[in-house]
C-alpha cells in the first residue's frame, strides 16, 4: 500500500491508518503499534469530548428550522427554466431576416436616381417643341407687350434655376449624365427659342 | 465510512450529518479552541457551510473530511480574530460541562477519566500536531490533503505527525503499569 511514497510517509500512513493492520514485526513496528494505540485513543477521547454536552436533537432542529424550512420557500419557484440562448438566437435570426426584406425591398423601390427621374424632368422641354419656332418668329406684335415679356423673363429665371439644379445634381451621380446631357440639349434650345421669341 | 448512499430527503441528509458527524467535528474544534461555546458556533456553522455546497461536496463522498475541513478553517479564523495562535493552554479544558442527564456515577467517571487523558496528552502537543493527528484520525485526509491544509510543505506535515505520535506513545507507555 502506498509504495510510491517516501519512506516516512509511508510509516506514518501506516501507523494512522484507521484499518486493522494485517502484520507487523520487529521493534519498529512495536514501536509504531505503540504510537497507533495513542493516536486511537487521542481520537476516541477527542470525539468522546464532542459528544459530551452536544444536543443532537436541538442541533438538528435549529439546522432543520434555518436551513431547510426558509431555503425550501426560496428555492422552490426555480423549476420554470427557460433557455434563453435559444430565444436570443431566434431573436437575433428574426432580425437578421427583417432587416434583410427590408434592405431588398427598398433597393427596389429605390431606382437609380437620375435614370427614371430624367424623363419626367425632360418632359416639360418637349412642349414648347410643339410650337413652330417660325410662327414664333413671326409674331413681333407679341414682343412688344411689357407683361408678356415679364412672364417669358420669370420663365427664363424658372429655366436658369432648374437647369443649375440639375448642373449640380449632375456632378454628384455620375448615372444621370446622360439624361442630364439630352436635357441640357433640350433646355438650351427652349432658351434659345425663348431669346428668338422675345426678339 | 463514506461510501456513497442512495438520495436522502434533505431533513435525512441533515440528520445523518447531525448523527454522523457532530461529535467528531464538535471534539476537534472543542481540542484546538478549547471552548464549549466558540466549538459549538464552529460546529452550527461548519454544517451551514457545508449545506450550501452540500451537491458539490457530496458527490466526492467524503463527508467528514470535508466537514472537518470546513471546521479547520473556522477554527483558524476564529483563532486570527482574537489575534492569537493555537496553542492555548488555558485551564478551560478541564472546566468542561458535563453532558445533560448523566447520572450514571461509572460513565461519569470514565468520562472524567478519559478527559483527563485526553487534557494530557493535548497539553504535549502543539497545535500544528494537534491539527495534524485530529484531521488524519477524523477526516482521514491524506498528508498531502493536509499540508495543503495547514498550508505548509509536505515534509513539515510529515514531521509534525512523527513528532506527535512519539509524544502520544511515551505518554501511553508511561501512564501504563
Amino acid at each position: 500500500m502506498n509504495d510510491h511514497l517516501p519512506t516516512d510517509q509511508r510509516e506514518l500512513e501506516h501507523a494512522t491508518s484507521r484499518k486493522p493492520r494485517s502484520s507487523s514485526s520487529g521493534a519498529n513496528s512495536l514501536n509504531e503499534l505503540a504510537a497507533r494505540q495513542a493516536w486511537l485513543k487521542l481520537g476516541a477521547a477527542v470525539e468522546a469530548s464532542g459528544q459530551n454536552g452536544l444536543d443532537q436533537q436541538a442541533l438538528l432542529a435549529s439546522l432543520q428550522a434555518e436551513l431547510i424550512k426558509q431555503p425550501e420557500q426560496t428555492t422552490a419557484p426555480d423549476a420554470p427554466q427557460v433557455d434563453w440562448s435559444w430565444a436570443a438566437v431566434v431573436i437575433a435570426a428574426s432580425i437578421l431576416i427583417v432587416a434583410t426584406a427590408i434592405g431588398v425591398i427598398s433597393q427596389q423601390r429605390d431606382p437609380l436616381p437620375g435614370v427614371a427621374p430624367a424623363p419626367q424632368v425632360a418632359q416639360p422641354a418637349p412642349q414648347p417643341q410643339r410650337q413652330p419656332a417660325p410662327e414664333v418668329s413671326e409674331s413681333p406684335a407679341i414682343v412688344s407687350t411689357t407683361p408678356e415679356a415679364n412672364s417669358w423673363t420669370d420663365l427664363d429665371d424658372a429655366i436658369n434655376t432648374t437647369y443649375t439644379a440639375l448642373q449640380e445634381l449632375s456632378t454628384q451621380q455620375s448615372g444621370v449624365d446622360r439624361s442630364l446631357t439630352d436635357f441640357d440639349t433640350q433646355l438650351k434650345q427652349l432658351s434659345a427659342d425663348i431669346a428668338g421669341e422675345s426678339l | 465510512m463514506d461510501t456513497p448512499n442512495p438520495p436522502l430527503s434533505p431533513d435525512e441528509l441533515l440528520a445523518s450529518w447531525v448523527r454522523e458527524h457532530s461529535a467528531a467535528i464538535r471534539g476537534y474544534a472543542l481540542a484546538l479552541v478549547r471552548r464549549a461555546d466558540v466549538a459549538d458556533d464552529v460546529l452550527q456553522e461548519v454544517f451551514r457551510r457545508a449545506w450550501q455546497v452540500r451537491d458539490s461536496f457530496r458527490r466526492q463522498g467524503q463527508d467528514r473530511a470535508f466537514l472537518i475541513r470546513i471546521a479547520d478553517h473556522l477554527v483558524c479564523d476564529w483563532a486570527r480574530r482574537l489575534g492569537r495562535e493555537l496553542n492555548l493552554d488555558d485551564a478551560g479544558w478541564q472546566a468542561q460541562e458535563p453532558a445533560a442527564g448523566e447520572s450514571d456515577p461509572v460513565t461519569l467517571a470514565q468520562g472524567r477519566e478519559a478527559e483527563r487523558d485526553l487534557a494530557v496528552a493535548l497539553d504535549q502537543l502543539s497545535p500544528g500536531q494537534r491539527r495534524v493527528l485530529l484531521m488524519r484520525y477524523f477526516g482521514g485526509l491524506e498528508f498531502a490533503e493536509i499540508a495543503e491544509q495547514l498550508g505548509c510543505p509536505l515534509n513539515t506535515a510529515l514531521s509534525h505527525c512523527r513528532r506527535g505520535l512519539q509524544t502520544l506513545r511515551r505518554l501511553l507507555v508511561s501512564h501504563q503499569p
